[in-house]
């Protein structure tokens, strides 16, 4: 009976997750149909003349990436946008970071002092370009992606950030996109974040994407999906309620002052972005603030993402131990009125879905074979429940790329056929090695923490 | 009561290939439709570059061009491009195959924002005189992306007496609508000047709380750097609050005279650290050697901002690099590294390698790398 009975709920649960997707996916919906006017029609353009514009320090931390280091920030060289500059870290790379970026762009050694407003590990030597761009390099000693983003931050001269991997591939327009919710309420704004889309199988050049495109492999597909599900269908409708809980590391732009009222970036930390993120909704709660931490759906930047499983089983097993982390460091927001939509709806429902449906998916697993074997589970039930679950599953996948739909990429016969039947496969397979995968991330000692070893095509390489 | 699951997993399953097929399909017609869009956008470039060239309009108004969106984007699109006498001609066609109008009807009429939004951008690129008095009526749409575009298609129009009615509009706008507004409003020029000039001198230099257009109004004077507005920035530059004495600092950045250069080295020891920094930017542009003195200290500032604002400001004025570099004796380590970083950054220390006195000073300064080959 109680075997029947936690079958049962395990079913449920998982019905509930995605009845719970759908909801955010509707209000997600909305919320991008009014971006796209805005973006059309709501003249983003003026800026890129006025002087009101606010200025942008662009953070990249870099450990050993001298393959794409060069190429990167080049393209960011040429970012649409009045005024910015550009703070690279060298995190104490073993490679030949700091030569290559030297030799590319004239660095020479310079002694400008730093106000030390958040901590980190030493640093070594500061350089500026002797070319005629906005370009400081910062070299310090070892210390994680956290400590490398403080010391940014310190170096940093404009009063907003935007923290960004060195592999990433702007769109020429994504700064101005990211900046417009500042400009529009500079008061509340702290936070915006990005649009991230794998790049994979899309056509590059010159560090621009010229034609998006689709990859081969099955698990390149899968997280086209999984990224369209996460960016398009999620968290434009959390930002709507202000409930956006993770602007992420690799493009999200801050307002400085939040940033180091909030303490910086965690050092030894696997989710630092995440982190940072409810640290920054507690402070601001915590002072009553009235604040906004906002998703900027046509900020679009490039990432690659992992081709072989063996890569993307690391990566998804340190976003999980960054998860865990983070739910252990901030499990008192849960269910607190104080914190509002973050803390009785955002908080738990990621609580909920995202921490726990691991665990309850993999109970499933064992005790439903069980509990059918022994007869306490009515077979039929037990099927059409699991027929639910993976109809929602699929739906709320074909949700996303419906929403995906205004961009305009991936339109042709194949790429759409292929895309439809990735979002039906996805669940069969992929879905349960996830799981088992973050299952296993729960079997880990805290403070084992290094840089991502993503393995690396090079940006211009990919197509 | 056991819910229906059969019935509820067959509603789920059609619906589910209901949305595939759906979105197939969709996908699909998009993509044919962005192929054929393309097509037809490149024939209306061929079409609206030879009218321009030739400055002739086709024999017969094409009135079906008006219904095709990918004419409309073009068009719009076009406008940017051109000016003067060409720019007329493809305003005479937007007129003549009825989309002025359409855009009209579609500004007034329409309940949907997006088509508002839409006509009011357009019309703003357009910038016909006969679309004033809609875009005026705009001013008071309930979209504020709509406001802000209507204002703009004033501002293109310039008419002298729209100025009142934009400005009146910004009124009603909070602080960032309207600083966006405002972009539009500095289109207007000198004729927007006095306007604006007596709207911050009836305000006063003691209103409290300060409306949010006001420091955006002192901006929009700035930049149109119109000497008529002095009296009433100079009245901004005391004001009680920090961000109305921050925008009329920035907004003073003109050689008008010595009221408002004496004014300006007052505020360089304002007690908001942004007042004393755009102050220090200000008097660069005064290009006063007797205000070296002052900037000279402002290198000592606690704030960074001041100091690299007096410095950069240093280095514009004349005699401003002797001072400069005079600095470099200080006994105040962060004045040393202000005006280090303006010398390096205005070239004075590229020969440094060769320059035996230049040599002796970063060795004195204690910065010999920088004598390195290819790094100093």
């Amino acid at each position: 009976m109680v075997l029947a009975v936690a079958s049962l709920i395990v079913l449920i649960f998982f019905i509930a997750i995605e009845a719970q997707t759908a909801v955010v996916l509707a209000m997600s919906a909305r919320a991008l149909r009014r971006a796209k006017r805005v973006t059309a029609y709501g003249r983003t353009h003026d800026m890129l003349q006025s002087d009101s514009s606010p200025p942008v320090s662009l953070v990249v931390p870099a450990y050993n990436e001298a393959a794409g280091i060069v190429d990167s920030i080049r393209s960011r060289t040429i970012l649409a946008y009045p005024r910015f500059e550009i703070v690279v870290v060298n995190d104490g790379s073993t490679d030949d970071t700091l030569e290559a970026l030297i030799d590319a762009f004239q660095l020479r050694r310079v002694d400008i002092p730093i106000r030390p407003q958040l901590d980190h590990h030493p640093i070594r030597a500061i350089y500026q370009s002797a070319l005629p761009i906005n370009l400081t390099v910062v070299d310090k000693e070892n210390g994680g992606k956290g400590d490398a983003l403080n010391a940014g931050i310190n170096a940093a001269r404009y009063p907003y950030i935007l923290v960004t991997d060195a592999d990433m591939i702007f769109e020429e327009e994504s700064l101005l996109h990211s900046m417009r919710p500042f400009v529009e309420d500079r008061h509340r704004t702290i936070a915006v974040g990005g649009n991230i889309r794998p790049l994979n199988g899309c056509q590059v050049a010159h560090g621009r994407v010229e034609e998006p495109g689709l990859p081969i492999g099955l698990t390149e597909l899968v997280q086209v999906v999984e990224y369209q599900r996460s960016f398009l269908a999620a968290r434009p409708g959390w930002s709507e309620l202000n409930g956006l809980l993770l602007v992420s590391g690799a493009y999200g732009v801050f307002r400085k002052t939040a940033l180091i009222e909030c303490g910086g970036f965690p050092e030894h930390h696997l989710g630092e972005d995440f982190d940072v993120t409810m640290r920054l909704h507690r402070t601001q709660r915590d002072a009553g603030n009235e604040y906004r931490i906002v998703y900027a759906p046509d900020a679009v930047v490039w990432t690659e993402v992992p081709k072989k499983r063996s890569v993307l089983r690391k990566q998804r097993i340190r976003w999980h131990r960054g998860l865990l982390q983070v739910v252990s460091d901030h499990k008192s927001m849960l269910l607190r009125p104080r914190y509002g939509v973050v803390g009785m709806a955002a908080w738990p429902a990621f609580f909920l879905f995202e921490f726990l449906a691991p665990i309850v998916e993999f109970i499933g697993w064992i005790i439903i074979p069980i509990a059918l074997i022994f007869g306490f589970l009515n077979v039929s039930t037990f099927l059409w429940l699991l027929l639910i679950a993976f109809l929602l599953g699929i739906l709320n996948s074909i949700g996303a790329l419906a929403l995906d739909e205004q961009y305009g990429h991936f339109n042709s016969p194949r790429q759409a056929l292929t895309l439809l039947a990735v979002a039906t496969m996805e669940n069969f397979g992929p879905r349960q090695q996830t799981v088992w995968w973050r299952v296993r991330a729960m079997f880990w000692r805290r403070g084992e923490v290094e840089w991502g070893d993503m393995e690396r095509s090079g940006v211009g390489n990919i197509g | 009561m056991t819910p229906d699951l059969p019935l509820i997993a067959l509603i789920l399953a059609t619906l589910t290939v209901s949305a595939m097929v759906a979105l197939f399909v969709i996908k699909v017609w998009r993509h044919r439709r962005a192929k054929a869009a393309a097509f037809r956008s490149a024939v209306y470039i061929g079409a609206l570059g030879e009218i321009v060239s030739r400055l002739t309009l086709p024999a017969h108004d094409r009135t079906e061009w008006a219904e095709d969106p990918a004419f409309r984007e073009t068009l719009v699109d076009f406008l940017d491009f051109v000016d003067g006498a060409e720019r007329d001609l493809l305003v005479e066609l937007a007129h003549r195959v009825g989309l002025v109008d359409q855009f009209h009807a579609e500004l007034v009429g329409s309940k949907r924002e997006s088509v508002r939004l839409r006509a009011s951008a357009s019309l703003a690129e357009i910038a016909s005189p006969s679309s004033r008095k809609d875009l005026r009526t705009a001013l008071s749409d309930k979209s504020v992306e709509v406001r802000i575009s209507a204002a703009a298609g004033l501002s293109i129009l310039g008419a002298e007496a729209d100025a009142p009615a934009v400005l009146a509009a910004l009124e009603k706008e909070d602080r960032w609508a309207a600083e966006r507004m405002a972009d539009s409003l500095v289109r207007f020029g000198p004729a927007a000047v006095q306007t604006l000039s007596n709207h911050v001198l009836i305000a006063g230099p003691a209103v409290t709380p300060v409306p949010a257009h006001l420091p955006v109004v002192v901006r929009i004077l700035g930049l149109i750097g119109d000497p008529r507005a002095e009296t009433a920035l100079l009245q901004a530059l005391s004001a009680d609050d920090a961000w109305l004495r921050i925008r009329a600092a920035a907004a003073l950045g003109h050689p008008w005279g010595q009221r408002v250069t004496r004014a300006l080295l007052q505020r360089l020891v304002d007690e908001d650290w942004r007042v004393r920094a755009q102050a220090a930017t200000a008097l660069g542009r005064h290009n006063d050697r007797s205000t070296l003195e002052a900037l000279s200290r402002a290198l000592r500032d606690e704030a960074w901002w001041v100091r690299q604002n007096a410095a950069a400001s240093m280095a514009d004025i004349e005699g401003g690099i002797d001072a400069l570099f005079e600095m470099l004796d200080d006994e105040d380590p962060f004045a040393v590294d202000a005006a280090l970083a303006q010398l390096m950054a205005s070239g004075y220390l590229d020969d440094a390698a060769t320059d035996p006195e230049r040599r002796r000073l970063l060795q004195q300064l204690g910065r010999p790398y920088l004598l390195e080959p290819g790094v100093g």
